[in-house]
C-alpha cells in the first residue's frame, strides 16, 4: 500500500483508479465526525491550491475496495457567495487545477433540518455524478418528536440512502459497503428541480412520502437558549465562561507543564554532567534543551486551550457567542460574520484570517483581516504565562480566582475590544455609509461532542505547534545561540577583563562576558534607542527581535539569555527571565507590547494571500508596531505610576 | 392561486416511465387519461408523452419514442405541475373509474400498512388489515400479537391515524374492528393473565 495515498497531495499522488468520494453537506450536519469516522486519524490537511481553504483527504478501506475520501467544506447552497462556497462548487465541477472532479458524492443531511437541506440536494443531484445521501441525527429527531421513513425516502430520492448515528458505530459500516457498490448505484432518470415553485413542490412531497414530521424544538436548548441568549444573563454567562476557560488554562495545565518541566530539567542535567566540550553542551543545554525545552513546556496549555475551544464549539456553544457578540458587533459596525473571524482567531490568526472567506464584502475582509492578528492567538500564551509568571505571584487571589488567570483574561480581553475597534475603524475609513449585508448564523441544538473528534481538533493544532517548535523556533534559536557566543572571547581577552577562563569558579563570569560582548548584544544595543523609552534592555530586546518571526520564540529566547547570562545555574521552579531583574513596568510593557506587535511570519503570509499583495500585510505591520510601542509605553508609564 | 401540489417522480423500472407521486384523491378517477388542458394536453398530443394514466396517489407518465427524460424531463414536469393544480381540466380515457374520496382513504389506509408502520407492526407478530372506508371513516382489524396489546389503540390512533391523515387530511377517524370470532374487548382475561 502506497503510504503517500493518504496524503492531501496537492498535485495528487493518489493512485490511479482508486474512486474519491467526496463528502458534502450544510455546516453541523455531522459531517465532519463521518469524515473522521470513515478515515480514521489516516486524514491529512492540507490547502486547495491557489486558496487558503482547508482540505481534508483521507482514505478508507472496504474488503479489497479502497477510496480517498474528501471532506468539502460545509455549505448551504451550491450558489456561491463566499470563496469557500465557490470551492466546493469548483471542486464538483473539476476546475480546481491538480484537484480531479470526484467520483462519488456522499451528501449528509441533518435528519432535524432536512427540508433545508432537501434543497441543497436538489443544486448536487443536478451535477450528475453517482450519489448518495447519508441522513444523520436521527436519533435527535426522535428524541425530538421527529419522525423520518429512511426507506420511504430512499424510495423516493431515486438514490441510496444511509443511516449513521455520531455517538453509534451503527450506520457506518453499512454506509462503507455501500460506498464501495457505488458503481452499481441507479442513476435518477430526472434530476430534481433546483428552483422555484417546482423545487419547493419536490421538497414537500418527498418529505410526505417520507412520513416526515418535523421535530419540536429541543426543550433543552429551549430552556439554555432562554438563558444563554438573555441580553443580560446571556453576557453574563459568556464572561463568566470566558473567565473560567482561562482560569482553567492556567490551573488544569501547571501539574502538566511540571512534568515537562522536570523532564526538560532532566535532559539539561544529563548533558551538563556528560557533554564533554563546553561549547557543544552550551550549544545542547542552552540552545536546544533550554530553548525549545522553554517553548515545549507549554504544549499542555496549548492542548488544554485547543481541548476547551472544540468543546465549545463542538456543543454548539461557540454560534451563542458569535450571535450575542453580534449585538456589541453591530454597535462597530461590523456585522456578526466578522465575529465568527475574530473567534477563531482566539487560537490562531491564520485561521482567523481565512474565516473572513465567508465575508461577501471585500472592504468588511480587509477590516476584519486587519483586526484578527490582535485577537489572542495561542502563540501569545506562552508569551504570556511568562511574564505574568514574573509580574504576579502564583498564589495571589481575589476571592476564588487566581490573579494570574485574571490577569490573563484581562489580556484576552483587551485583545479582543483592539481587534474590533481596529476592524471597525478600518471599516470606517473604507467604506462609509454601505448598508450591512444580513448575516445569518445557524444556532444548532447543543449536541454531545463526539469524542473522536474532539480530540482531533485538539490534537491537529498540537501538532502544528510542535512542528513550529522544531523547525521555526528550533532554528531561531540555533542561530541565536550562535550570536550570543559570537564573537570568541580569546583567553588574553578574558584575562585582560580580569577573569580566568581556566578557573571553574570564573565559569559564570566568563560566560556572562562573553554574551555582553556577543554579536546578539550588539544588535540588541543598536535597536536600543527604539525601545529604551520602553524600559527594555539590550537582552529584552534580543528576546523580543527574535520573536518577530514567532512569537513564542521570545520564551526560548529569554531562557537562553537568562540562562547564559547566569553561566547554566538557572534557578529552577522559577520562569525565564525572572532573574533579568525586569521591573513590574517593563514586563508590563512587554505584555502590552505582545497584546498590539504583528510579530508572526505565518500571519502575514496568510494577509497575503488572502489579498493578493504585500501591501496588506505591510499595513498590518506598520499599524501593530507603532501601537505595540504606544500601548508599551503607556502601560509602563500607567504601572510605573500605580508602583511608586 | 393555491398552494402548489407536492410532486416527485420515482422510478418505475422501465427507463421511458416515471411515477410521479401526487396526494392522495387529488384527480377524481383511476385510469388512462384522454386528455388534459393546458401545457400537458400539448405534450400528449405532440407524442412527447405516450401515455398519461392516473393512479390512487400517482400519474404514471410513458415518454413516447425518441424522446428521453434528460431532454424532456423538464418541460414533462413543469406541464404536469400545471395541471395538477386544475383537476378539472383532467379528461377521463376509455376505461376510467371514478375515484370517490372513500375509495382514495382506502387506497392510503392500504399503502400505510404496506409500509413502515404495518412492518413494524408485523415484526411484533402482530397483523394489521384494512377492512374498508366508509364516510370518511376506515375501519381496520387488528389480529395477532395486536389482539389485547395495551398498545394497540396507541399504534392505531398515535401513528396509524397520523400517517393516514396526513396523506388524507379529510379523515375522519379509525375504528377497530373486532376480527372475526374474537370479543372486541379483549382486555380483561389476557390483561389478568399478564399482571399475575
Amino acid at each position: 500500500m502506497n503510504a503517500s495515498c493518504h496524503g492531501p497531495g496537492g498535485g495528487d499522488t493518489l493512485a490511479p483508479g482508486v474512486p474519491r468520494v467526496a463528502l458534502l453537506g450544510n455546516p453541523n450536519a455531522g459531517k465532519t465526525s463521518l469524515f473522521n469516522r470513515l478515515t480514521g486519524l489516516r486524514a491529512k490537511t492540507g490547502n486547495y491550491p491557489g486558496v487558503t481553504v482547508a482540505r481534508h483527504v483521507g482514505s478508507c478501506e472496504v474488503g479489497a475496495v479502497r477510496f480517498t475520501v474528501e471532506d468539502l467544506p460545509g455549505t448551504y447552497s451550491l450558489e456561491p457567495i463566499s470563496p469557500d462556497e465557490e470551492v466546493v462548487l469548483d471542486v464538483l465541477d473539476g476546475t480546481i487545477p491538480g484537484v480531479p472532479r470526484p467520483d462519488v458524492l456522499a451528501v449528509v443531511l441533518d435528519a432535524t433540518t432536512i427540508r433545508r437541506s432537501l434543497r441543497f440536494l436538489t443544486q448536487v443531484l443536478e451535477k450528475a455524478l453517482p450519489t448518495c445521501v447519508v441522513v444523520t441525527f436521527t436519533d435527535e429527531l426522535a428524541r425530538r418528536g421527529g419522525s423520518l421513513d429512511v426507506p420511504a425516502l430512499e424510495r423516493a430520492l431515486g438514490v441510496p440512502v444511509a443511516c449513521v448515528v455520531a455517538h453509534r458505530r451503527g450506520g457506518h459500516d453499512e454506509l462503507a459497503a455501500q460506498l464501495a457498490r457505488w458503481q452499481e448505484w441507479p442513476e435518477p432518470l430526472l434530476a430534481p428541480p433546483t428552483e422555484g415553485v417546482e423545487q419547493s413542490a419536490w421538497v414537500e412531497s418527498v418529505l410526505a412520502a417520507a412520513d416526515y414530521s418535523a421535530p419540536h424544538q429541543d426543550r433543552v436548548t429551549g430552556a439554555v437558549d432562554a438563558v444563554l441568549l438573555h441580553p443580560l444573563w446571556g453576557t453574563l454567562t459568556f464572561f463568566a465562561v470566558m473567565a473560567l476557560f482561562f482560569q482553567a488554562i492556567f490551573v488544569v495545565a501547571a501539574p502538566l507543564q511540571g512534568y515537562v518541566e522536570s523532564l526538560f530539567g532532566w535532559l539539561g542535567g544529563l548533558v551538563a554532567d556528560h557533554v564533554g566540550p563546553a561549547w557543544l553542551a552550551s550549544l545542547l543545554g542552552d540552545a536546544v534543551i533550554g530553548g525549545i525545552g522553554g517553548v515545549l513546556v507549554f504544549v499542555p496549555q496549548i492542548m488544554l486551550l485547543f481541548l476547551l475551544l472544540a468543546l465549545l464549539e463542538a456543543s454548539g456553544y461557540l454560534a451563542r457567542a458569535a450571535f450575542l457578540m453580534d449585538r456589541v458587533m453591530s454597535t462597530f459596525g461590523l456585522e456578526g460574520r466578522a465575529f465568527v473571524a475574530l473567534l477563531s482567531s482566539f487560537a490562531c490568526a491564520v485561521p482567523g484570517i481565512m474565516a473572513t472567506r465567508s465575508l461577501p464584502s471585500a472592504r468588511d475582509r480587509i477590516a476584519t483581516m486587519m483586526g484578527a492578528p490582535l485577537m489572542t492567538c495561542s502563540a501569545r500564551l506562552p508569551v504570556y504565562v511568562t511574564l505574568i509568571g514574573i509580574l504576579v505571584p502564583r498564589d495571589s487571589r481575589v476571592g476564588p480566582l487566581g490573579v494570574q488567570g485574571l490577569v490573563m483574561f484581562g489580556l484576552y480581553l483587551l485583545g479582543a475590544v483592539s481587534a474590533m475597534l481596529t476592524a471597525a475603524l478600518f471599516k470606517r475609513i473604507a467604506d462609509r455609509g454601505a448598508e450591512p449585508m444580513p448575516f445569518y448564523l445557524e444556532l444548532p441544538t447543543y449536541r454531545l461532542p463526539v469524542p473522536r473528534s474532539v480530540l482531533l481538533a485538539m490534537w491537529e493544532p498540537s501538532k502544528a505547534f510542535l512542528r513550529k517548535c522544531t523547525t521555526v523556533i528550533l532554528g531561531t534559536t540555533l542561530v541565536l545561540w550562535m550570536l550570543l557566543n559570537l564573537p570568541l572571547a580569546g583567553a588574553a581577552e578574558l584575562r585582560s577583563a580580569g577573569l580566568d577562563p581556566g578557573d571553574p569558579a570564573d565559569a559564570a563570569a566568563v560566560s556572562a562576558y562573553v554574551v555582553e560582548h556577543s554579536v546578539a548584544a550588539d544588535l540588541g544595543r543598536a535597536v536600543g534607542p527604539v525601545f529604551d523609552p520602553l524600559g527594555f534592555d539590550w537582552r529584552v530586546n534580543v528576546a523580543v527581535l527574535s520573536s518577530f518571526g514567532a512569537r513564542e520564540t521570545f520564551v526560548a529566547t529569554l531562557s537562553q539569555v537568562d540562562s547564559a547570562q547566569q553561566g547554566a545555574t538557572a534557578a529552577e521552579d522559577e520562569p525565564p527571565g525572572s532573574d533579568l531583574g525586569l521591573s513590574a513596568g517593563v514586563v508590563a510593557a512587554l505584555l502590552v507590547f505582545y497584546v498590539y506587535a504583528l510579530q508572526c511570519v505565518a500571519t502575514m503570509a496568510a494577509i497575503r494571500r488572502e489579498t493578493g499583495s504585500w501591501r496588506w500585510p505591510a499595513v498590518a505591520w506598520g499599524y501593530m508596531f507603532v501601537l505595540a510601542w504606544t500601548m508599551a509605553l503607556l502601560a509602563r508609564t500607567v504601572t510605573g505610576w500605580w508602583a511608586g | 392561486m393555491t398552494a402548489v401540489v407536492p410532486l416527485h417522480p420515482e422510478p418505475t423500472g422501465r427507463i421511458s416511465e416515471l411515477r410521479w407521486r401526487v396526494p392522495a384523491g387529488l384527480l377524481p378517477f383511476t385510469g388512462p387519461v384522454a386528455g388534459v388542458r393546458g401545457a400537458l394536453g400539448q405534450l400528449l398530443l405532440d407524442g412527447t408523452v405516450e401515455t398519461l394514466l392516473v393512479e390512487p396517489a400517482a400519474v404514471v407518465t410513458v415518454l413516447g419514442p425518441g424522446h428521453g427524460w434528460r431532454g424532456d424531463g423538464a418541460r414533462v414536469r413543469s406541464a404536469l405541475q400545471a395541471a395538477l393544480a386544475e383537476p378539472a381540466g383532467w379528461r377521463p380515457g376509455p376505461g376510467c373509474t371514478p375515484l370517490t374520496s372513500d375509495q382514495a382513504l382506502l387506497w392510503a389506509a392500504e399503502e400505510v400498512v404496506r409500509g413502515r408502520l404495518g412492518d413494524f407492526v408485523r415484526s411484533h407478530g402482530g397483523s394489521l388489515t384494512v377492512l374498508g372506508a366508509d364516510g370518511g371513516v376506515v375501519e381496520v382489524a387488528m389480529a395477532g400479537a395486536c389482539d389485547g396489546c395495551r398498545t394497540a389503540g396507541f399504534t392505531l390512533h398515535s401513528r396509524f391515524e397520523q400517517e393516514l391523515r396526513r396523506r388524507c387530511p379529510w379523515l375522519d377517524g379509525v375504528r377497530a374492528v373486532p376480527a372475526a370470532g374474537r370479543a372486541q374487548d379483549s382486555d380483561s382475561p389476557r390483561e389478568a393473565r399478564a399482571w399475575a
